[in-house]
């Protein structure tokens, strides 16, 4: 408190920077601290309001599941039960956890590299771009939870029309980042480029295509997070059979549906668990890949933080 | 009489906006550049001044008038003008030696004989040192510094000039008038200089052009007789003086200056 009478031009005065200092000049360390609080308030208010694990479970019960299913192979509350008619609790978590990761990479390369693709192509002609701007922005706006039934029926119950539904998602963000990173070349980039008689395709490698990347990595971003929500759409809309492993039918989708059947809460929220884990790691990915390549990009600068 | 190295006639520019108006930039545009002349030019904003020099560099068409450049019409771009816009335009991918190498990549010119000119020129404006940095590693100075060298490598014969120093700091801005004037004294390049600030187009100009606006004309060109090199205490001369007061005369009575 003495601190304040020093003036405000001395933030760290002799006792070193105190802790509020600390925890916000290390995001990571706040993280961890508010999620310990807020995991400690989770459970004492369920435990003290006696919330029954059907509605709300204990951070401790999920804690529980998630154990049992990535260590013991027994996934849920309801094992062997009626609940477990298609004989998913019998197989591993890691199935159903390689099955989706599988669709969703395989569909967020395939749907965001020919995203990234027809973006530049559409952009070599301004009529290309007028004609097909209106579909793409037409058919981005439809629910693609729309066209998932007809995914199963073109491409059946199995792992492809996960993929396709994946890829789908995936495609649009690349499409649409490309395009209009293609477009955001400032009128002096191009008066330099022009100055020096650049050819088209000097134009378009030396300046223009370098100058989209932070928008189509921006996409990667968003693709790869939309591509696993992609697979599990697909995965509730029609189960398939296990590929490799386990019996019956796997996918963390499908793992999800069965566990809402059987009203175990504690296991969707593992499931939930897992998935939100997913999903970080692969944009983890995505954004140590787009460090490397964009370390000249100014906003990459200022995320990186130390 | 149309013999000098760039000879501007009757040049008009008008712009068609988005709405159809008429902008009428430029009108009744006439002046002489002898080759290896350092002219600048000042004026209000908005009075035509970037106008004229994109159609000089052939970056943009004219509405009407000659635009020769050693005798021949200038329509598009060519490869003996280097260029230097408002901002410095570097590409942010590519670090100082790889920014001051881009024309000579685009032009296809020998390596092997570029690449030591690049070294040269980097060490000419004091970026030694710096090659392999990129422009966000770098102050607003040594990234202007960095855009007037690219528009170097190439070895042109006329440098357009676009208001290079206008973000600078005071300090920045003097020394980079000192570091300008040291490489048109050993280049003898034909400029073209564009500037808001009086005293420095009085400082490196030979001539100065004093636009008006409404629509963009010329004024008066004013001979600027003080012996070179020049330096910092030059502008506390009387002649000096005298020319910046004319000048800022000119111009508050034919419109305000920003
Ligand atoms: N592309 C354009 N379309 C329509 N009008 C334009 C266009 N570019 C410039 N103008 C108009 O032409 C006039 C001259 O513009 P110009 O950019 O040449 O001025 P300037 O002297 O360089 O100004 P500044 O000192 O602010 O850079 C202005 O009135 C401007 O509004
Ligand atoms: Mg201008």
């Amino acid at each position: 408190m003495s601190n304040d009478t020093q003036g405000s031009g001395t933030p760290k005065s002799a006792g070193g920077p105190s802790l509020s200092e600390t925890l916000l000049q290390r995001p990571y360390l706040l993280f961890g601290v508010s999620f310990v609080v807020l995991l400690v308030v989770w459970e004492w208010t369920v435990n003290y309001f006696e919330v029954d694990d059907f509605i709300f479970p204990a951070p401790s019960g999920v804690a529980t599941a998630l154990m049992r299913g990535l260590f013991f192979y027994d996934v849920g509350s309801g094992v062997g039960g009626a609940a477990d008619f298609m004989g998913l609790m019998k197989t591993s978590f890691y199935n159903h956890i390689s099955h989706t990761l599988f669709e969703a990479v395989m569909g967020f390369f395939m749907g965001s590299f020919i995203g990234l693709g027809l973006g530049l192509v559409f952009m070599q002609s301004k009529w290309v771009e007028a004609i097909i701007m209106p579909y793409v922005v037409a058919f981005q706006t439809l629910p693609k939870l729309a066209i998932a039934p007809l995914f199963i029926i073109w491409f059946g119950y199995e792992v492809k029309s996960k993929i396709f539904l994946a890829g789908l998602v995936a495609f649009f963000p690349l499409l649409v980042n490309t395009m209009v990173g293609l477009k955001s070349a400032a009128t002096d980039q191009i008066d330099l480029m022009r100055s020096l008689s650049a050819s088209r395709w000097q134009m378009f490698w030396k300046m223009q295509f370098p100058n989209a990347l932070p928008f189509i990595f921006a996409g990667f971003e968003i693709a790869v997070v939309f591509s696993l929500l992609g697979a599990i759409l697909g995965e509730f809309v029609g189960a398939g059979q296990c590929m490799w492993g386990g019996r019956g039918q796997c996918g963390l989708g499908i793992l999800l549906m069965q566990m809402s059947f059987s009203s175990d809460t504690t296991g969707t929220f593992a499931i939930l668990v897992i998935l939100s884990c997913m999903g970080l790691g692969m944009h983890q990915v995505v954004r140590f890949v787009k460090k490397k390549v964009l370390f000249w990009a100014p906003e990459t600068d200022k995320q990186m933080g130390a | 009489m149309m013999n000098g190295y760039i000879s501007v006639s009757n040049l008009e520019k008008e712009y068609v906006t988005a709405s159809r108006e008429i902008v009428h930039a430029l009108t009744e545009i006439n002046f002489e550049i002898a080759e290896g002349e350092f002219i600048s030019v000042v004026g209000p904003s908005g009075c035509g001044k970037s106008t004229l020099l994109k159609i000089l560099g052939g970056l943009l068409a004219k509405t009407s008038g000659t635009c020769t450049l050693k005798n021949t019409p200038i329509d598009g771009p060519r490869n003996d003008v280097g260029i230097v816009f408002q901002d410095p335009v570097l590409l942010l991918w590519r670090n100082v030696l790889q920014n001051t190498m881009l024309p000579a990549e685009i032009l296809g010119l020998d390596a092997k004989k570029t690449l030591p000119r690049a070294h040269d020129l980097i060490k000419l404006v004091g970026l030694d040192g710096f090659e392999d940095k990129y422009p966000h590693e770098l102050s607003g100075g040594m990234r202007q510094r960095n855009a007037i060298i690219r528009a170097l490598i190439h070895d042109p014969n006329v440098l357009l000039m676009d208001e290079p120093f206008g973000a600078l700091d005071a300090m920045t801005r003097e020394q980079m008038n000192l570091e300008l004037q040291r490489i048109w004294l050993e280049s003898k390049k034909t400029v073209f200089f564009i500037t808001h600030s009086i005293p420095e187009a009085v400082f490196l100009g030979d001539r100065v052009i004093v636009m008006t606006p409404r629509p963009g004309r010329i004024s008066e060109i004013i001979t600027v007789d003080i012996p070179r090199p020049r330096s910092l205490s030059t502008m506390g001369d009387e002649m000096f003086v005298e020319l910046t007061q004319r000048i800022r005369n000119l111009l508050y009575v034919e419109g305000s200056l920003d």
